[in-house]
């Protein structure tokens, strides 16, 4: 009897542990299929895709939608999403897609081709006044809409509910890259109707996360569509917490409240040099440059390209780099940063070359900097570039030109830079797809409202149109590095680096890629908790 | 019958001193916007340009010039901008294409609740401290809040605001350091104090420097004479009086809180109303900037007078119609 007691006891045990071990071992394989995922972000301008200009938005409604395709995080190459697939005529002018059956609004709608048609019309019509509608400039109807005449894009065409077809003003091969913006994704015309200006706080969109709440200036939260057409997500919820100081992030961070961060500037090498943190960190380059431009209209650059080039072997990219930008970004090697198809780390051969400089600041009739000017040197203030333009200024003092800083209000600084009232200023561009044409025709096409360094060279707006129409992706390729080659014989532009990232992601978050322009896909991410 | 006559007077010119300062509010709005507007256009720096930082031809200027509404010439903006007003609208903030309404109303209550937080530590704990000081003064006491005080000043909100969130946010862990959360008190602790700080140590040394004055009067030997206990002598008869100026600090203060305070709300991530009037201002959103001012030039006139009125509560000697008189 006492036997038996004690064996029923100890099954008891047995049974009860097992029991306690189940509920574990289940609490660790659920932990693979849900959780919430916490991104420090700030307050987004909008969620609406014509007016979500800046990363914050942008990494939200890249949750929330899918567009006709994407990009792949890896190599950056363009992947079929809604779009199933696509053909493009002979001439390169008519693109027709083929819309996968079955995807949904998370209304519960089915998105037709009819909704690019109004989606896309409605970012080109005047008065929408979008902040993103230059993206559907190549589309016939564009120019139309934009001056208020109409309301549908002329060279958009619903031919049944899954066919759509595209006509482009002019050939432009590359336009399949660009469809991965955020400002071509689909909107619902009834959602529009239904909330108007208010629409950013409702939005509806076709992605594997689906949009439940955004309270200003704290958190936007999201949950999984399990009505996705593609592989469900395994995450359950992203909340992006909404955070104005970055230091502060970081400490939430560390203190295990945010699975995804900045790394603050000033922390970054104590951040790599910590034992915990350095794994977590992810630095690498960007899709995005920083460079000086002198304007070759006007004096002292004016038909002086030793001068020009002294200045850019004057300048000491490495220091830049590494003490100020705390070796976050790379210097550059030329316009195209690395990550974009076409890329050549050695297409720029200037370097940090002293005796060249002075030697070149000779051919162009300054020895020594003897007769030359003081040179104005135009930044925008409030954004730290002031310690970039004092190294520069410091560099350029060793050889012996001098060189006065003005700072200057962003719109007021670019006003200035584009009549030509300061010749020798800074810039930055930040790559909308991952296109060789995207850092060489909007600085450098004489035309390009984006051009603000006064450089026009017919031959090179000659040269960008060509590549433009190439179909062969090699051989335009070939014909953009031919671009980028021409405009830097020129030297009109001291390309100092290319910008770089400094995230941090936990060590649980697994399945998490960042790509080149800082995007992500969360619906591939999972956690592994202990 | 006599004194109810004399009653009536009182409520009767307290009443329409009230109305008074409210009328005076009208002149005050129409000079603010006024002001605004002119300053904010007068600035030679186009919002349009500001925020379309790629692409912009001049007809997606002109284009967002038009939404925006600044396409007209000032005198027009300025009309449409009063009409709107008198219907309660305060327009469409250029960067966000949201209501200004709607944006204030989520903001200002944070930084209401926010300031009621922090004054209440400011009254308790200033109040407290220079009561302290003062009844034992030149003691150990004394000293604690002098030196206290001092580094309460001197010490940068931003800094201490770093301090608390390390120490009680990612050492101790035992309170949130940033944002509202689900809005219980838990949240309010740390930027409250931080907020708090420097006009506690004025709240502090300012009820210091007052009780020591009423203490020296004849009519506290008197109290004391009277039998009356230390207690007693102190909490009634030299704090009503010793209040009068810390009431002004404080009100006048609650009004500088109310209207955000950019520094903590940044730290801490707070909703607040300074950051988002802070940040419009930088980027030229014109409709936030006049319609945040406008709502704190309220919050401040009305704070004065719930200032002036506690006057009369604290002290029997101002009488409304003897400061009309002096008006």
């Amino acid at each position: 009897m006492k036997i038996s007691r004690k064996l029923y006891l100890a099954v008891v045990i047995v049974c009860v542990a097992a029991l306690i071990g189940l509920v574990f071992f289940g609490c660790k394989t659920e932990e693979k299929v849900g959780g919430t995922m916490r991104l420090y972000i700030h307050e987004p301008v909008s969620l609406d895709p014509p007016n979500s200009y800046e990363s914050e938005g942008i990494q939200v409604i890249r949750q929330v939608w899918d567009g006709l395709v994407k990009y792949d995080p890896e190599t950056l190459e363009v992947v079929p999403a809604i779009a199933e697939s696509w053909d493009i005529s002979s001439d390169g002018l008519v693109y027709t897609f083929k819309l996968r059956k079955g995807v949904k609004f998370h209304s519960g709608r089915e998105v037709v081709a009819g909704d690019f048609v109004y989606s896309w019309s409605r970012v080109c019509q005047a008065e929408t006044a979008s902040y993103l509608a230059y993206h559907m400039e190549p589309i016939v109807g564009y120019d139309e809409l934009q001056a208020g005449e109409g309301d549908t894009l002329a060279g958009l065409k619903a031919i049944d509910d899954y066919t759509l077809e595209v006509t482009l003003k002019y050939p432009f091969a590359d336009f399949i890259n660009t469809l991965g913006h955020v400002v071509f994704y689909p909107v619902a015309k009834e959602d529009i109707e239904e909330w108007g200006d208010e629409y950013a706080e409702h939005v509806n969109g076709t992605g594997a996360f689906k949009f439940v709440d955004w309270k200003h200036d704290q958190y936007i939260e999201l949950e999984r569509n399990d009505d996705y057409y593609g592989d469900n997500a395994k995450l359950e919820k992203v909340k992006y917490v909404i955070l104005t100081d970055e230091d502060t992030a970081f400490r939430e961070f560390q203190a295990g409240n945010l699975e995804y961060c900045q790394i603050p500037q000033g922390k970054i090498q104590s951040t790599l040099d910590d034992p915990e943190l350095g794994d977590l960190a992810i630095i690498k380059p960007l899709l995005a440059i920083y460079y000086f431009a002198m304007n070759v209209q006007i004096e002292p650059f004016k038909d002086n390209l030793a001068l020009r080039e002294a200045v850019n072997y004057a300048i000491d990219r490495q220091n830049i780099v590494d003490v100020i930008s705390e070796g976050v970004p790379t210097p550059a090697t030329g316009f195209v940063p690395p990550g974009i198809p076409g890329f050549r780390k050695d297409a720029m051969e200037y370097t940090y070359n002293q005796e060249m400089a002075i030697q070149k600041l000779e051919e162009a009739g300054y020895p020594g900097g003897e007769g030359l000017p003081t040179i104005t040197f135009g930044i925008n203030v409030g954004s730290g570039h002031e310690l970039v333009a004092e190294a520069m200024q410091a560099d350029l003092a060793e050889i012996g030109i001098d060189v006065e800083i003005v700072g200057m209000e962003w719109g007021a600084a670019l006003d200035a830079f584009k009549n030509g009232e300061i010749g020798f200023f800074r810039l930055g561009w930040i790559a909308d797809y991952p296109i060789m044409d995207n850092f060489l025709f909007p600085l450098f096409y004489s035309e390009s409202a984006d051009n603000y360094s006064g450089y026009s060279n017919a031959e090179v707006d000659q040269m960008l149109l060509d590549a433009r129409k190439t179909v062969d992706e090699d051989e335009r390729i070939e014909k953009y590095r031919a671009v980028e080659d021409k405009i830097l014989e020129d030297s009109a532009f001291a390309l100092i680096y290319f910008y770089g990232s400094r995230r941090i992601v936990q060590s649980y978050v697994k399945g998490f890629i960042l790509d080149s322009m800082e995007n992500y896909d969360l619906s591939r991410v999972w956690f592994e908790k202990e | 019958m006599l004194i109810i006559k004399e009653i009536d007077f009182k409520y009767i010119s307290m009443l329409l001193y009230i109305v008074r300062r409210i009328l005076q509010i009208i002149p005050v709005i129409i000079g603010v916007t006024l002001l605004l507007f002119t300053l904010l256009y007068v600035i030679p720096e186009d919002p349009a340009r500001l925020i379309l930082q790629k692409g912009a031809t001049e007809q997606a200027l002109e284009n967002l010039r038009v939404k925006m509404g600044i396409d007209k010439p000032l005198y027009v903006q300025y009309w449409r901008y009063v009409k709107q007003l008198a219907r309660g609208d305060l327009g469409t903030s250029y960067r966000y294409r949201r209501s200004v309404n709607s944006i204030l109303a989520e903001h200002y209550p944070n930084s209401i609740k926010l300031a009621f937080v922090a004054i209440i530590i400011e009254i308790i704990i200033g109040i407290m401290a220079g009561i302290i000081s003062a009844v034992k003064k030149y003691t150990f006491w004394d000293t604690l809040v002098t030196v206290s005080t001092t580094l309460a000043v001197c010490v940068p909100v931003f800094w201490l605001g770093m301090m608390l969130q390390v120490i009680f946010g990612l050492k101790l862990g035992i309170l949130p350091m940033s944002g509202m959360g689900d809005g219980s008190i838990r949240y309010y602790i740390l930027p409250a104090i931080a907020l708090a700080s420097v006009s506690t140590a004025f709240v502090a040394r300012m009820t210091r420097s007052s009780m020591l004055e009423v203490i020296s009067n004849d009519y506290m030997t008197t109290a004391y004479a009277k039998g009356l206990s230390n207690f007693k002598v102190i909490g009634k008869h030299a704090l009503k009086n010793a209040l009068i100026p810390v009431v002004t600090l404080i009100g006048l203060d609650l009004g500088a809180l109310m209207g955000g305070a950019i520094l903590t709300e940044t730290v801490f991530s707070w909703p607040g109303v300074g950051r988002v009037i802070y940040l419009a201002i930088l980027q030229r959103d014109a409709p936030v900037v006049i319609g945040g001012t406008l709502i704190l030039v309220f919050i401040f006139v009305f704070m004065n007078l719930i200032v002036d009125i506690l006057y009369a509560w604290l002290d029997p000697r101002i009488r409304y119609h003897k400061r009309e008189i002096n008006v």
